[in-house]
């Protein structure tokens, strides 16, 4: 990573860390030299049991006030994806309540905030076939929070699209990867 | 690995107006895993005396480089890289100490 800053000065670029479980790893990342870190306080350390609001902010802002000083920039998240292929989600879904993102956004002092819509880690999101009729992800919530925290940059976890082609081709030399659908590209074209 | 993550201050005053909705970073690194996967089973089933991962890491890491692409483009970063200005731990350190 240095050696490319130096080749490509003029490259915007971070070393970002994905779902920090604890101050601990967060502290970790930064001293290796990361210039970003997510704290996921939606969870607790086990990556697993849905942590409450106020611990969240407790947990976050305990980051934020590490970071910041080093120049460090940091994602939060609020609400809790479904998914545990990849170890982190609670397995059930429990969307970001646009009310509460304000309070928590000033609270912590967050510079991202990574929020629950709909969607889940890995490769099995939706077992059937995504209706472009129908909503697939809440992004209602997405606009309430923009209209709440116009300058809060948010952040969509889980938004592969697991393609069609790749599920065949593994299937094609021996995987068994079952029916499975993600998010598909053409919601981006709406919003 | 996520398709986006420039710095994300550059974005707080140049870029801030220009995404409709407020999403500023999307996590797709699935899609990622499943390029590998895929290139790699095809290329051992064609290929079965290969043994070295140096030969088919080749063709999976240029697999992850097209999705990459594709996405990039889709979601309207390509070609943004040199609208901003990077900015450096040390002027990120300022900009949190005059905040």
């Amino acid at each position: 990573m240095n050696a490319c800053i130096e080749r490509y000065p003029k490259l915007p670029i971070a070393l970002h860390l994905d779902h920090g479980t604890s101050v601990d790893i967060c502290q970790t990342a930064i001293h290796l030299g990361f210039s970003s870190v997510m704290m996921d306080g939606s969870l607790q350390e086990d990556g697993k049991t849905p942590r409450d609001f106020d611990s969240n902010i407790e947990i976050t802002g305990e980051v934020v006030n590490i970071a910041h000083p080093l120049g460090i920039t940091v994602e939060g998240e609020l609400g809790c994806l479904g998914g545990i292929e990849d170890g982190i989600g609670s397995g059930r879904e429990k969307l970001t309540d646009p009310d509460k993102v304000k309070e928590f956004v000033e609270k912590t002092k967050v510079d991202a905030l990574a929020v629950a819509i709909g969607t889940s880690h890995g490769a099995y999101k939706f077992k059937i076939k995504p209706d472009p009729d129908k909503n697939l992800l809440a992004m209602d919530i997405i606009r309430r929070i923009h209209e709440l925290c116009p300058d809060l940059h948010m952040v969509m976890h889980g938004s592969s699209s697991v393609p069609q082609e790749l599920i065949a081709q593994i299937n094609k030399y021996g995987g068994a990867i079952p029916e499975t659908y993600g998010v598909p590209l053409w919601l981006y074209k709406k919003d | 690995m996520v398709v986006q993550f420039q710095r994300l201050m550059e974005y707080r005053y140049g870029y801030t107006r220009r995404i409709k909705a407020g999403v500023r970073k999307v996590n797709v690194d699935t899609d990622l895993r499943l390029a590998v996967t895929a290139t790699i089973r095809k290329y051992l089933k064609e290929n079965p005396a290969q043994f070295d991962p140096r030969k088919y890491l080749e063709p999976s890491r240029d697999a992850m480089k097209q999705i990459i692409m594709e996405r990039y483009i889709k979601f309207g970063s390509a070609g943004h890289a040199f609208d901003y200005e990077p900015m450096t731990l040390e002027d990120m350190k300022k900009f949190y100490e005059n905040e």
